[in-house]
């Protein structure tokens, strides 16, 4: 078994060396250098406190807060907005059986996403045989640009702190599902007149999650620099 | 009136103490070695540099570099003290601290005499 030498590892302080900001470079790399140098401890712990301190030293100055929530809030939005685009693709495509399931008439339209066969079909082989024009929905147009309209100009005006953007943002994206899942819980539609609700309650946040999610970026952006400022 | 950016939070406080008591010896190892011997808290050396810059931004530390030794891999260290500005700090929050600890051991004693 090779055995640890004496001095500090070289791949760890050329982490250091990377990626902490020139201000505390030295003074950090040279408080562990010197903590790994005094320790009475075998090599192996002192390597691995070193590694340890390392990492969480790169973590802490690499990943601050307003950069953990932004990247947060991209992937949320791009999953949401991957599984949308895959959910109507593979309408596009499915068979009639896959219809006769009991989560298109009473409103559990959610379900779609659990089911294995959904996540199983790949979306690349689907794609080509998409109707592009399949996208575009009269409905979600118009709820899409007005509701964004008027966000965006409340926004304007009242400056909203995060949580009241975020709280707003989530409403105006999600109210046409909610209204989708209500009106077919509550009303007996004929499997036939689901697809234009379908497309609403999709369509809309397709439109809606990629802006919103930009706006609340900036948002974000915005209140920590004004908070650091 | 006190100006609000001089308020300490709760770590910012004991990292300016344990300056305070290291005297000129204030660094980031000793800082670190005094906080776990005394009072039993490990603190992470990146968490101890970022108070300590948000503290200098604030203008309650000042840091100067010292001399480079080999042990430090050849590199310095930088010395940490607290400023005029800082002890002011320290003094306010000492004193609301002590009220309101005196408010409470007030309360306290209400307290018991209800309950008796």
């Amino acid at each position: 078994m090779k055995s640890f030498n004496n001095k500090p590892p070289k791949l760890a302080l050329m982490l250091l060396n990377k990626l902490l900001p020139d201000s505390v470079n030295d003074d950090i790399s040279g408080d562990l250098v010197e903590e790994f140098n005094q320790s009475k401890s075998s090599n192996w712990v002192n390597h691995c406190l070193f590694w340890r301190d390392t990492l969480s030293t790169c973590w802490r100055y690499s990943m601050n807060k307003q950069l953990s929530l932004s990247l947060g809030m991209t992937a949320v939005s791009l999953f949401i907005f991957y599984m949308l685009i895959k959910a109507v693709v593979f309408l596009s495509v499915a068979d009639d059986p896959f219809f006769f399931k009991d989560y298109w008439m009473n409103g559990d339209i959610h379900l779609l996403f659990v089911e294995d066969f959904f996540w199983s079909n790949s979306f690349g082989s689907n794609a080509y045989e998409l109707d592009w024009g399949m996208l575009i929905h009269d409905w979600s147009v118009i709820w899409s640009t007005i509701s964004f309209a008027v966000l965006y100009m409340l926004d304007k005006r009242y400056d909203f702190r995060l949580f009241g953007y975020i709280s707003l943002a989530f409403v105006v994206c999600f109210t046409p599902y909610f209204y989708g899942m209500l009106v077919l819980r509550f009303n007996d539609i004929p499997l036939t007149e689901v697809g234009p609700l379908v497309a609403f309650m999709w369509i809309s946040i397709i439109y809606l999650i990629l802006p919103l999610s930009y706006g609340l970026i900036t948002k974000i952006h915005h209140q920590t620099s004004t908070v650091l400022a | 009136m006190a100006n609000k950016e001089s308020y300490l939070g709760e770590f910012e406080h004991v990292v300016m103490l344990s300056i305070l008591s290291l005297k000129d010896n204030a660094y980031g190892v000793t800082i670190r070695h005094n906080l776990k011997h005394k009072i039993g808290r490990e603190v992470s050396i990146g968490a101890l540099y970022s108070t300590a810059e948000r503290l200098e931004k604030k203008g309650l530390l000042s840091s100067q570099k010292g001399e480079v030794l080999p042990e430090r891999g050849g590199k310095a260290k930088r010395y940490f003290s607290v400023t005029a500005l800082g002890m002011s700090a320290l003094s306010m929050t000492k004193r609301h601290l002590e009220t309101l600890w005196n408010q409470a051991s007030v309360n306290f004693s209400i307290q018991e005499e209800g309950s008796i």
